[in-house]
């Protein structure tokens, strides 16, 4: 009984841009109870949700969730507040469903972060790598307390005290 | 185009009666990380975790690592504990730990009920079953038969020869012993030199591998070789008015319960191979005390009588079970006149050791 798994569990999320303006976000979960698929497809530039599906295994065959569960999310925009509007408009008894949906608006979210990361001039040296970060921490207040890489203590915020004065 | 992608690993295992390791991995496009979570069963409480960045971002990112401690002492059943961890992880530790975190305990809220389930049968596992309950030690005063031994080298599992098998049997107390070697048949005439030089019973029999399983058998001349079709078995035994036993028709299901495969003797009794033989060997010296109880419980079933025998590979384990006969044995005619009339049971003879 011990040392062997008694419980696994995938979740892969993948964003692709499937038009010019289109993007899809897609979450699948497999673990040893459940496998579902969710997929949010997203409208450049305003991200504006377009449409949202999914599926879920029951009994051995994939069976379609009910569109209107969600309804509540059609015509949003992935941006603030978006995980809020899903906790609040979709209502299901599988509670995976809106974690998964959390996961697609992410991705698309993640797949934005690392076009800036590949496109921004980030030092690879350390010493240079804290000025960099504290000058974008000035720039964006709201990075700040955001996470232990940018909380008091950490030498990029000390920086940025530092060279505030 | 894909443009991002992530993938999240969650495994869950335990460690304790009563406490589970969840192990987590996340790793995309940008970062990779992974946490181990021990967390109490009872009452859902993280007792430790341990993270480790594997890829990040800025150069302090490696801090958040130090404030995951904070997790220590969360409850799982608190109302809200996903808002908690993104609030109070999230923020002073990283979200993507927090993210992490949330499938490590999503995936244990979903996996408790499965985890309580083999909780309740490995209690059922534990409870100790005495073979002794079900089946007898025979008196000696009985004929005593341990109709399966093999021997080296006509079986080459085998470690004793036939020579050290019958030296054992008549030290420990048996009247005879069938030598049951693999799709292999002894000569009648090198089996009677040995039954003179020993002055003991020996019979000759075999154990032939078929399409369902292996069967004892005995009456027949005919040697077979590779996997023989138990209906082209069952012609040549009825043309030679021969007997056929199904050998340990359950082994080889140590690893898991046979409830746990949805197995009951019931469900077992329907197989097909059963429809062929004459008897089954319900105690058998090489397979565990629950898969002989549950062969016993088949052949009650079938109606079926029942043999015993230790399949023994070795001197020590000559003798383990036998079948008792109500009458003496002489020959190999007696053999099969008494296992046709049903004359006979299964014993515990010299037990395991």
């Amino acid at each position: 009984m011990y040392h062997i798994l008694c419980f696994s569990r995938i979740k892969n999320i993948y964003v692709e841009q499937i038009k010019e303006d289109l993007l899809s976000s897609t979450c699948y979960l497999k673990d040893n109870l459940k496998e579902i698929m969710i997929t949010v497809t997203v409208e450049l530039p305003d991200l504006e949700i377009k449409k949202a599906e999914g599926k879920i295994k029951n009994r051995g065959r994939f069976e379609d969730i009910k569109k209107t569960v969600f309804d509540g999310i059609i015509g949003k925009r992935i941006g603030p507040g978006i995980f809020r509007i899903i906790k609040e408009s979709v209502k299901t008894d599988e509670s995976q469903i809106q974690m998964m949906l959390e996961e697609c608006c992410r991705g698309i979210i993640l797949s934005f972060t690392k076009e800036d990361l590949l496109n921004s001039p980030r030092p690879e040296d350390d010493e240079e790598a804290i000025k960099y970060y504290a000058e974008m921490v000035k720039k964006n207040v709201r990075l700040l307390n955001r996470c232990a890489a940018f909380s008091e203590g950490s030498r990029i915020i000390e920086y940025a005290k530092v060279h505030e004065k | 185009m894909l443009k991002f992608m992530r993938n999240k690993i969650i495994g869950i295992e335990k460690i304790r009666p009563d406490e589970v390791l969840v192990h987590g991995i996340l790793d995309d496009d940008i970062y990779s990380l992974e946490v181990k979570v021990r967390i109490n069963l009872s009452d859902l409480r993280v007792i430790s975790i341990d993270g480790k960045w594997k890829r990040w971002t800025t150069p302090e990112c490696p801090r958040a690592e130090i404030f995951l401690k904070d997790a220590v002492g969360i409850c799982l059943k608190e109302k809200d504990v996903y808002e908690k961890v993104r609030r109070e992880i999230g923020k002073r530790s990283c979200r993507h730990f927090a993210n992490l975190l949330i499938e490590c305990f999503d995936s244990l809220l979903s996996a408790k009920e499965k985890l309580s389930e083999q909780t309740r049968l490995q209690r059922k596992e534990e409870v100790e079953i005495d073979i002794r309950d079900v089946f007898q030690e025979c008196p000696r005063e009985n004929f005593l038969i341990d109709l399966h031994v093999h021997t080296y080298p006509a079986s080459s599992c085998a470690r004793n020869s036939v020579e050290q098998q019958i030296e054992e049997a008549k030290k420990i107390g048996l009247n005879g012993i069938c030598l049951t070697d693999h799709n292999f048949i002894w000569e009648r005439e090198s089996v009677e030199r040995l039954k003179e030089k020993h002055d003991f019973l020996i019979l000759r029999g075999t154990e032939v591998t078929t399409d369902q399983g292996d069967i004892l058998v005995f009456g027949i001349e005919k040697r077979f070789s590779g996997i023989v079709s138990i209906k082209e078995l069952k012609d040549e035994v009825e043309k030679s008015d021969g007997f056929m036993i199904s050998a340990h028709p359950f082994r080889g299901f140590i690893i898991s319960d046979f409830e746990s495969i949805g197995l009951t003797p019931e469900r077992a009794a329907k197989r097909d191979l059963f429809r062929y033989v004459d008897a089954i060997e319900s105690l058998n010296g090489r397979v565990n005390d629950s898969e002989n109880i549950f062969t016993h419980r088949v052949a009650e079933i079938l109606h079926l009588p029942e043999t015993g025998g230790s399949d023994a590979h070795e001197t020590s384990e000559i003798g383990i079970y036998a079948t008792c006969f109500e009458e003496k044995i002489e020959d190999e005619r007696d053999l099969i006149d008494a296992l046709k009339n049903r004359r006979y049971r299964p014993c515990i003879f010299r037990g395991r050791r």
